[in-house]
């Protein structure tokens, strides 16, 4: 089963490497000069992965740790929007809503971080769950919608995303919940920083580590539970599902509230990572790139955090392209032409089929 | 099957060659005999926020200033190109032709990063310090906390950071050793363009702001205190777009406040006010009389009939003379702020028609001489508004 | 593995042949290369004597063949005239779909060939038959000179089988060419004059139908002489388990369904639903395992109202399900099969050890299950959707029989199977019954009906109009009952 789980995933490794291997060529005929573009891939690979010469030559580690910070912050909200995104699509369900959960979801670990004080140990666990309940309740809208009166999820969670940065970035950061400093909240207590895992020269913090214990905690559930099991059905079939007997509504419910949290989960790792409070904007959409993330992953956990590292790396060491004159949008390029070749996939199999399959009758 | 790749390749060329004909960056290494090529050339990193390059504002006046006028170079074809004799000259604004000493180009390399998200600007200002960066150039409020944190851990890099000072967490400003932080008068030039808008209305003026935030309430607090100057009856109507890089929101708040019977719009909202002045050149073209005032940089090419002046913010002027002080050898921390005194505030040549134009210009010149000589404060708040009117 | 290996066939103008074989035997493939929809690896195609290239079913088409698929290829939200012409649409001035022309053409063809359609009704509102005569039409209208019918009476009364066998002999005398592709031995040798046999991807014999009978022919397509059916055990029915008492159910589209049905189920019975698709049988199945709600009436299981029941609380109180929609009902496509195995029971052991899943007892179970009912290939990981329909329909057997309902809800349970299929799925009903269960057994297949039931019930237009012991079963007249052109006065 696991070889089958394996073969499954290989076609979109292949397409991710064919992607890179593309831009490569795409960046070689842009410059003109393919010397040029190995060293534009040169330096993304000293940002995403550190720069390991530099390290050697002057002994300095933060040559090599800061870079695997700015991986692993990227990595790891990528990865958590991803896992929002595929939770939702085991249960059947579009989720375009992340980044609006995610929103919801750095506000709350904002607020409860600087207006509660609490012991250190206590502080950020309450915060996390915060943020996770604010994403979970947005979630809910949608698919008290969907359930209640029929209204298709996609448009639903697309409306709330503009609702919600209406709300939060148009007036509540800016307005009732604006903090001394202005453009945005008051910091956050230190009891509620994310702590940094590899001293204060890398911003490498606890949310790596969350999020990678969250892939493999959904995918725990999803895979080994019965109650994962059920959720999947819905998802699969779900008429299959009502008729063997499964509560579809109410493993519709747990799931969009897992994707909501996850997404805000999200927003709690960028606002207690990197942010220390809420800024004026949140600004990068990852809630969308979760949608890329959960695409390119299979919507498989594992394949979700396989992805994230890699696009975290590659968005983190995608600045350094820029001091060689390269545009600073290339690594999202990368993502696009990467689901590009994922999305192709299907129909390469579909041409094969009607090529020369044998099929069984 | 081996054509596959080679026609995304193409896909993915047309799609660089698409973007980077609109962005590029520093060129290391490039070669840069300038001017003053005796003394070895200084890199001066400049980190911009997500607005990017092309804002015909904030953004775009920090890269003349250390592109064109301190490195002398334009930007074509992802490489830095030494200026044409005579071309850094022509790009100076009027009030800058007679500096002592002239703006002239020094020996610095310029290296440009441009950010993707909030969390970036604290690993490109870090970046910026490991390339050897000579001075670092944090342009926009945004990059506070980011500048505080790099320039705590990295004592012996040197600092600029654009409008703002560096703050607590309570919101009480701060100095480092290393930093270097220059904010604007805002209320003063805003003022001054207040009293024009006054003096040309029908009856109502409106003001477009972006992000609704102290900053941005410097510029309309200014702005109000001027139409009162000029013009006690007008009405003032104001507006926040929420943000400064959404050009349709710009468009759609400042046709909102033509309909309701503006003719005169200031704007202070980045990116967006690119939409304000579109709407209001829809509006001329519908015939209605109307007016916008641009911002930041002089915003008269983006619409040459609707655009009355702009209330130019000499980012320009201040990212040059750090570049300038570092290439010296003379940088020095601290915090300033540039008022109508010191010229890194004010309006831009009044270049468009309208009756009695000579009257009213005098009229403010009149106005500007009493601030610059302190004989008149502008308030910077809202809250600071009615005590300026009940003045005599 | 090859799906065809070197299978030669010729077809003349006007003949009447029929292919037959067990499932995955190589038919569906066989004709699937005739239509277009495959290409072969070797090989060639020849009409009137040249040889084509079928690129698609369009080139297949132009070419004159038409071809009835097993599942329909129909669009459920259009009109039965819109779904004829889909693809060689009449228009008016151009562009705009001439609906008028195109219910005339429909109307037309019904009136030459004896089908009883309404052009203007949704097909989405119509039964199984009632599409496949809609199927026939569209070839027709698509000006077919070789029809192929893949399994064409699996969903028609006796009556309406042969009036379908009428309408393609007629065809046939006209010079069409017509291919049965069937199970049913016997109507297969009544119909055709000649029958080609596959067997494992290859061709392994050609007969007249003249003078074969039905054994020597389910000899060549087994490999062997198949057994004898199984004697007739009748049941000596115990307590009632399933009670219903004028019950009243709405159909799609909010229209009354079931106007009132009442019928008896006791233990140790097969009890048979006979009708004609669309009198309510589907609603029937729907309201009997809480899948659709009553609007009037009342149901009981085992003496315990369920009048407003879950299919949860159907399933706690005994009541199993093979439903007529395999695909939509009672699996889950890209599921593996020892997962599909486990719905339903996948949160006791040994399918699950507290909250988890657990694999290991799992995927034994499943083994044993699939040992025990021949399910191919022998794989419990592979995804449920690569089994062939036959195979599907074992897995959805076994896991409803494992749960040893009191009361066994089959719809259709052999449509599409194989001969040896159909014989293993009718015993293990038999058998559910005679361990002091019941089956209600609802098909459209009346002889199904009458080889399984120990009583039956006929469904006309949403009532149970007739009641019939075993010992009443007449094949003809329960057919008449069945198109309400006899009334039971019994």
């Amino acid at each position: 089963m696991a070889d089958g789980r394996l073969a499954r995933a290989l076609p979109s490794l292949l397409a991710v490497t064919a992607a890179l291997g593309a831009c490569f060529v795409a960046l070689a005929a842009a410059l003109g000069d393919a010397g040029l573009a190995a060293e534009a891939f040169g330096q993304m690979a000293l940002g995403g992965f550190g720069d390991v010469p530099r390290w050697l030559s002057t002994g300095d580690a933060a040559a090599v740790l800061r870079p695997l910070g700015e991986s692993a912050g990227k990595a790891s909200v990528l990865l958590l929007a991803g896992l929002s995104v595929a939770v939702a699509f085991q249960v059947g369900l579009f989720n375009i809503g992340a980044q609006g959960q995610l929103l919801w979801g750095g506000l709350a670990a904002a607020v409860v971080g600087a207006a509660v004080q609490l012991p250190p140990a206590l502080h950020l666990p309450v915060c996390l769950l915060a943020a996770a309940a604010a994403g979970a309740a947005w979630a809910l809208l949608p698919t008290a919608l969907k359930l209640r009166r029929g209204v298709h999820e996609v448009i639903s969670t697309i409306m709330l995303n503009w609702v919600a940065v209406a709300l939060v970035e148009n007036w509540l950061v800016v307005g009732p919940l604006q903090g001394p400093a202005g453009a945005g909240t008051a910091e956050v207590h230190p009891s509620a920083v994310m702590p940094r895992l590899l001293g204060e020269s890398s911003r490498l913090n606890l949310g790596l580590p969350l999020s990678l214990a969250a892939a493999a905690a959904v995918a725990a559930w999803l895979l080994r539970t019965t109650h994962g099991l059920e959720t999947r059905a819905v998802g699969r079939g779900q008429e299959a599902a009502r008729a063997a007997g499964l509560p579809v509504e109410g493993r519709t419910w747990t799931a969009m509230a897992v994707a909501g949290a996850l997404a805000g989960l999200a927003g709690a790792v960028l606002v207690l990572g990197s942010e220390l409070r809420y800024p004026g904007r949140l600004a990068a959409p990852y809630g969308f790139d979760g949608i890329a993330m959960a695409l390119i992953g299979g919507n498989h956990p594992l394949g979700v955090a396989a992805s994230s590292l890699l696009f975290g790396a590659l968005r983190a060491g995608g600045t350094r392209m820029q001091l060689l004159g390269v545009h600073r949008g290339f690594p999202e390029l990368i993502q696009g032409l990467a689901l590009l070749f994922v999305a192709a996939r299907l129909g390469w199999a579909w041409l094969l089929l009607r090529r020369k399959e044998t099929p069984r009758a | 099957m081996s054509f596959r790749p080679v026609l995304f390749a193409c896909a993915a060329a047309l799609a660089l060659s698409a973007c980077r004909s609109k962005e590029g960056a520093g060129a290391q290494g490039a070669p840069s005999p300038g001017p003053a090529a005796a003394a070895p050339s200084q890199k001066v990193g400049l980190v911009i926020d997500v607005g990017g390059r092309g804002d015909h504002s904030f953004n775009d006046s920090a890269l003349r200033g250390l592109e064109t006028w301190a490195a002398g170079k334009a930007l074509s074809a992802n490489r830095y190109t030494p200026l044409p004799p005579g071309a850094l000259e022509a790009s100076l604004p009027q009030e800058l032709r007679t500096l002592t000493p002239p703006i002239r180009a020094v020996a610095v390399e310029p290296v440009v990063l441009s950010s993707k998200a909030q969390e970036d600007y604290e690993p490109n200002l870090q970046l910026l310090v490991d390339q050897g960066a000579g001075l670092v150039i944090a342009t926009g409020f945004m990059l506070e906390n980011a500048t505080e944190t790099v320039a705590r851990r990295n004592p012996s890099a040197r600092f600029l950071l654009i409008d703002s000072t560096l703050l607590d967490p309570a919101g009480n400003p701060i100095g480092l050793p290393n930093v270097r932080s220059v904010v604007f008068r805002e209320e003063e030039g805003s003022f001054l363009a207040g009293a024009l808008a006054g003096l040309v209305t029908k009856g109502t003026v409106g003001f477009v702001g972006g992000m609704e935030i102290s900053l941005v309430k410097k510029f309309e607090a200014g702005f109000r205190a001027g139409v009162a100057t000029t013009n006690p009856a007008a009405r003032v109507l104001a507006a926040y777009t929420g943000n400064f890089d959404d050009v349709a929101a710009g468009k759609q708040v400042g046709a909102d406040l033509l309909a309701k019977g503006a003719d005169v719009l200031f704007h202070a909202a980045g990116s967006d006010g690119v939409g304000v002045i579109q709407a209001v050149k829809e509006a001329r073209a519908g015939g209605a009389q109307a007016w916008a005032i641009g911002v930041d940089s002089d915003q008269h090419h983006l619409a040459p009939d609707a655009v009355l002046t702009s209330m130019v913010k000499r980012v320009d002027l201040a990212v040059y003379e750090a570049a300038r002080d570092v290439a010296a050898g003379r940088f020095t921390a601290g915090d300033t702020a540039l008022g109508l005194a010191q010229k890194g505030v004010g309006l831009a040549e009044v270049r468009a028609e309208f009756p009695g134009k000579a009257e009213a210009l005098a009229k403010v010149e009149a106005l500007r001489q009493r601030i610059v000589s302190g004989g008149l404060t502008i308030p910077a708040t809202l809250e600071g508004l009615p005590s300026f009117k009940a003045q005599p | 593995m090859r799906a065809l290996d070197d299978v030669s066939l010729g077809l003349a103008a006007g003949e009447r042949l029929a292919l037959v074989g067990e499932n995955g035997a190589g038919k569906s493939t066989l004709m699937n290369v005739l239509y277009g929809l495959y290409r072969p690896d070797a090989g060639t195609l020849s009409v009137d004597g040249a040889p084509v290239v079928f690129r698609s079913p369009r080139d297949a088409i132009a070419r004159g063949i038409g071809m009835v698929h097993q599942h329909f290829m129909l669009v459920p939200t259009l009109t039965v005239a819109e779904n004829v012409v889909l693809g060689a649409e009449p228009t008016a001035r151009g562009l705009l779909l001439d609906v008028q022309a195109a219910e005339a053409a429909v109307e037309a063809l019904c009136a030459r060939f004896g089908f009883q359609l309404d052009p203007r009704a949704r097909l989405g509102e119509l039964g199984v038959g009632a599409r496949q005569k809609v199927e026939i039409v569209k070839a027709l209208h698509r000006g077919a000179r070789a029809l192929v019918l893949d399994e064409p009476t699996a969903v028609l009364t006796p009556d309406e089988a042969d009036e379908l066998f009428a309408v393609a002999r007629r065809l046939a005398d006209a010079g069409t060419a017509v291919v049965l592709v069937s199970h049913k031995l016997k109507e297969v040798l009544a119909f055709c004059e000649r029958v080609a046999v596959m067997r494992r991807g290859r061709k392994v014999a050609e007969l007249k139908a003249a003078g074969t009978t039905p054994e020597v022919l389910a000899a060549h397509v087994m490999g062997e002489p198949p057994p004898p059916p199984p004697p007739f055990q009748p049941a000596t029915p115990g307590a009632p388990l399933l009670q219903l008492s004028g019950v009243c159910a709405d159909g799609p589209q909010g229209r009354p369904a079931l106007k009132g049905v009442s019928l008896r189920l006791c233990a140790g019975e097969v009890v048979g639903i006979a009708g004609v698709d669309g009198n309510g049988q589907r609603e029937l199945a729907e309201v009997v395992t809480g899948l659709r709600p009553l609007t009037a009436g009342t149901l009981e299981v085992r003496g315990k109202p369920l009048t407003a029941g879950t299919p949860a609380a159907f399933r706690t109180a005994g009541v199993g399900h093979v439903p007529e929609d395999r695909h939509r009902h009672a699996m889950v496509g890209s599921f593996s099969v020892e997962e599909n195995l486990s719905l339903g029971r996948h949160r006791v052991p040994p399918f699950a050890r507290g909250p988890w899943i657990d694999s290991a007892g799992r995927h034994a179970a499943a083994v044993l299950e699939m040992e025990r009912w021949d399910v191919r290939p022998r794989d419990a990981s592979l995804p449920m959707q690569v089994l062939s329909g036959g195979n599907q329909q074992k897995v959805v057997m076994a896991r409803e029989l494992s749960l040893d309902p009191a009361v066994l809800v089959a719809v259709q349970p052999t449509r599409g199977l194989d001969i040896g299929a159909v014989a293993a799925v009718r015993a293990q009903l038999r058998a559910h019954a005679a361990r002091g269960h019941a089956v209600l057994l609802v098909s459209l297949d009346l002889e199904e009906v009458l080889a399984l039931s120990d009583r039956a019930y006929v469904l006309y237009g949403g009532r149970t109009v007739a009641e019939l012991p075993r010992a009443q079963f007449d094949e003809r007249r329960m057919g008449r009952l069945m198109l309400g052109t006899e009334v039971d006065r019994g």
